[in-house]
């Protein structure tokens, strides 16, 4: 016993010495360890600057923040979704960014107007589709996917999740509560199978025939397009859904200071690094996202996506209507 | 002297129930914040379905893993067949396996293009594809092979136990062993049995990795799309409150349909049970009814793992991949230590006075069916709170800030452990407990042991096994552990069970494969060594 409590004082000593250390920032991550790593290691290998990690889903990290309060020792938060972006800015976690780069360098509807907070990265929703049983002008924008013709033949996952949700309120945003809940009424009963899985299983959905068109974010079937078993996606086709409303439904991955950080002036380093080139590259090329920073090129396999139409869509939206989002999928019954 | 060592424990007991008790508290307290909409939102739109669904899991997998755990129990206790004593300890493996990898192995070799899927089409032209496995029958299917040991652990210590005359006596009045097995054997197991059994749905009721992967509306999955997707951490509160007391509820009727019988009895084991030889079809038939289980919850799925860790092999850096192995297994280690010092000190009191101390214990016990993020919140707010108040005096009185002294370290996460798993540590302790006469701490006492020796040389010796599987139990379950860990750790601590995880939700199921694997043979190294702590058990006795 008593070497048990020797064991654990060292343990907690060992801990605050870390702690105690000056070069470095903690950085909250909703980006999973995997796809942040390499983007860490680079900033400390440039800079000498430490990154300490901690990563959990968003509204997890939220608590954390909150309830840590003015002790908290995180600098960043850095999530995907503008919607948890924009919570985090509600919740008043984050402090106003002085930084000139990153004013130049992300355009305005990528950012928060009082800038808490910075995209990095854009993703589309976009729609993977049978070569064999969808013809193309058989598609056009998210709207029409309410369409009778439709029917037994969509594949899309849980609105649990923040893509779908985001999706919707980019819908309320364009056409009002009422029509979007009408629209996604007729989603619903279009669906081939009830939602499960991830983004992934809707794609092979359709490759395995259990449905015609699945709605996914764009990186994983690049990702999947550039697999060992690339061989059983090539009758899938590519398409981004916009119509004369609405563009593509562009999202993001971003990131603010908190405010109560303890490392702000390289907090604010860490993320005018991550919108600098080589870590546009990273984002680009291991994670097949779109930049952010508009003149970057884009990956090869990207391009062959073709060009996208974008909407005008404020992105802060998506979090503005996000719960109107979740409950009108509750009452249409989108599980 | 006596006396009041004993009125000492009674107080210990119900001390270490208490800090186990305060999170818990916490969560209950979120029921008197004010009503809002998200909660009239929810009751007239999908609490039903989330209800129905989770009783509905819950029923089955009930019912399944009592069968498997007590018939496999049963099985290897009283007949003799080829490789009963590998089978004995087989039986626990698939606990090694997280209930969520589970399901990630079986959507992918029944899914499209998986190995299985292939191979049925080619053979017996069965797409399992249309097997939907991403359904409430999917969810029973990984539940009932994931958590199943559970029970049969419980269950085969209780068999061990049953005094062998019981059998012999029945024997010999000419009843066959299968009666035996439902008139005697199973009643007196029963607090055993259940006991896992409850430990079973308490585990699938706060899960979210299955369902959420399998896309069923249970209602801990309610629970966190309260929270992650309204925002409305209070109405979370409010539905993990409504979980617990269903769990309480049927607990609460577990002891008072117990209250009748007494099952602390006999231990004097002065001769062995001897088992049962079979003919060979019977041998054959008992051989394939335990090897079932073990092919389902962990050959296919570790045979999986293993071929696909080959794959994402190269993804790993050894010396990150070492760094994460040493502190999974240092958590969980001390974790299970102090669960079980925790357990031993709770049950003992319960023992001694069990009027007092059980609705201590009770409560202690719930925090095992709080879903593992709600159950963080928990902690992390009366630990912030310890923390803030260390802070304010100190730079009251010295004018130095210490900031967040506990939370973010080690100490916080191992308490969330206590607060979730102790439970577990306390269904095993207290099972092997319940079996100790009474009359043995009196015949000790009148020949003049102290209370420490009484404790030392009976207790501790007699329940060496229930506190063996106590540790390992929580040992397992804190390797697999997922949400707390993440939400309450250090700074650049990770698991293996976190890596896995992330790397599986992002369909990285190659790579995920190599720290899964690592966490079974990590599993397999206390296992071994339990399993060699109660064979000598025996000589014990």
């Amino acid at each position: 016993m008593k070497n048990f409590i020797k064991i654990i004082t060292l343990l907690l000593l060992v801990t605050f010495t870390f702690k105690a250390i000056s070069e470095e920032i903690n950085l909250y991550s909703a980006r999973k360890e995997h796809l942040i790593k390499p983007l860490t290691d680079k900033f400390t290998k440039k800079t000498g600057i430490k990154v300490n990690i901690i990563t959990a889903k968003a509204p997890q990290l939220h608590q954390r923040i909150i309830r840590e309060g003015k002790n908290s020792q995180a600098d960043v938060l850095l999530t995907t979704d503008a919607a948890n972006l924009w919570k985090a800015s509600n919740e008043n976690l984050f402090q106003g960014i002085n930084s000139n780069f990153l004013i130049n360098k992300v355009p305005e509807k990528y950012r928060d107007i009082n800038n808490e907070w910075f995209g990095l990265s854009l993703r589309a929703r976009i729609i993977v589709y049978s070569l064999d049983r969808v013809s193309l002008d058989e598609l056009r924008g998210y709207r029409y996917l309410s369409d009778p013709v439709f029917k037994n033949r969509i594949l899309i996952r849980s609105s649990s999740n923040i893509y779908n949700q985001s999706l919707i309120a980019h819908m309320i945003s364009k056409y009002g509560v009422d029509a979007t809940e009408v629209w996604a009424l007729g989603l619903v009963k279009n669906f081939s199978r009830e939602p499960a899985g991830g983004d992934r299983d809707q794609i092979k959905g359709v490759a395995a025939g259990e449905g015609d068109i699945a709605v996914v974010n764009s990186y994983y079937i690049a990702k999947m397009l550039n697999s060992d078993n690339k061989s059983l996606f090539d009758k899938l086709g590519i398409y981004f859904p916009s119509d004369e409303t609405m563009g593509v439904h562009l999202n993001i991955s971003g990131a603010g200071v908190l405010k109560h950080s303890p490392n702000s002036i390289n907090a604010i380093k860490f993320i005018e690094f991550l919108v600098s080139d080589e870590a546009q590259l990273i984002y680009a090329n291991t994670n097949y996202e779109y930049p952010v920073v508009s003149e970057m090129e884009i990956s090869y396999l990207l391009q062959s996506f073709g060009k996208y139409i974008e909407d005008n869509v404020i992105i802060s939206e998506y979090g503005r209507l996000g719960s109107e989002a979740i409950k009108l999928a509750d009452r249409v019954g989108w599980k | 002297m006596f006396r009041s060592l004993r009125d000492g424990w009674v107080l210990l007991a119900i001390i270490f129930s208490l800090i186990v008790i305060v999170p818990i508290f916490v969560i209950v307290s979120f029921v008197f914040t004010p009503q809002n909409d998200t909660w009239s939102h929810l009751t007239s739109t999908v609490l039903n379905s989330y209800i129905i669904n989770s009783i509905k899991i819950a029923i089955y997998v009930f019912f399944t893993t009592v069968i498997i755990g007590t018939v496999t129990a049963w099985i290897v206790s009283v007949y003799n067949f080829p490789f009963r004593k590998y089978f004995e300890w087989l039986l626990i493996l698939p606990l090694a396996i997280p209930s969520y990898a589970l399901c990630y192995v079986y959507a992918e070799i029944l899914g499209f293009n998986g190995y299985i899927n292939t191979l049925l089409i080619n053979v017996v032209s069965i797409n399992t594809n249309l097997l939907n496995f991403y359904s409430i029958k999917g969810a029973i299917f990984v539940f009932t092979f994931s958590l199943y040991p559970y029970v049969y652990i419980l269950a085969r210590q209780a068999f061990k136990d049953q005094s062998a005359s019981y059998l012999e006596i029945a024997q010999i009045s000419g009843y066959s062993l299968f009666s035996i097995f439902y008139k005697t054997s199973i009643p007196l197991a029963r607090p055993a049995i259940i006991g896992g059994a409850t430990l079973v749905i308490m585990e699938t009721l706060a899960d979210y990795g299955v369902a959420d992967y399998l896309g069923i509306d249970t209602f801990t999955k309610g629970i966190y799309r309260t929270w992650f997707n309204l925002g409305d951490i209070s109405s979370a509160g409010k539905l993990s409150f409504l979980l617990l007391l269903t769990v309480f509820i049927i607990i609460f009727i577990e002891k008072f349909f117990r209250r009748g019988a007494k099952y602390n009895k006999n231990i004097r084991r002065d001769k062995p049970f001897i088992r049962k030889n079979l003919n060979s079809f019977y041998s054959f038939l008992m051989f394939f009814i335990c090897l079932f289980p073990i092919i389902i919850g962990f050959i296919i799925p570790f045979i999986a793992l293993l071929s696909w860790s080959h794959i994402g092999f190269n993804y790993w850096d050894l010396n990150t991949f070492i760094k994460i192995i040493l502190s999974s297994f240092s958590l969980a280690f001390f974790a299970a230590f102090i669960c079980i010092i925790f357990a031993i000190i709770i049950v003992y009191g319960l023992r001694i006075n069990y009027k007092t101390v059980s609705p201590f214990a009770r409560l202690a016990s719930m925090g095992y069916s709080i879903p593992g993020a709600v159950a963080a919140i928990g902690i992390l707010i009366p630990v912030i709170w310890l923390d803030n108040l260390i802070d304010y005096v100190s730079v009251k009185f010295f004018g130095y800030s210490t900031g967040l002294l506990i939370s973010g370290t080690w100490a916080a996460l191992l308490f969330a452990y206590v607060v979730r798993f102790l439970a577990l540590s306390i269904q095993s302790v207290e099972n092997s407990f319940l079996r100790i006469s009474n009359s043995l701490d009196y015949a000790a006492k009148v020949l003049g042991s102290s209370g420490k020796d009484i404790i030392k040389n009976i207790h501790l010796k007699l329940n060496i096994g229930g506190i063996c599987f106590g540790v390992l139990i929580v040992f397992v379950d804190v390797l697999k552990e997922l949400p707390a860990t993440m939400i309450l750790r250090p700074y650049d601590l990770s698991t293996l069970a976190i890596r896995a995880h992330e790397l599986a939700m992002d369909e990285r199921l190659y790579d995920a494969s190599l720290p899964l694997v690592t966490i079974i043979i990590v599993c397999l190294l206390p296992l071994f060594i339990v399993n060699k702590v109660i064979l000598s058990d025996k000589r014990i006795n």
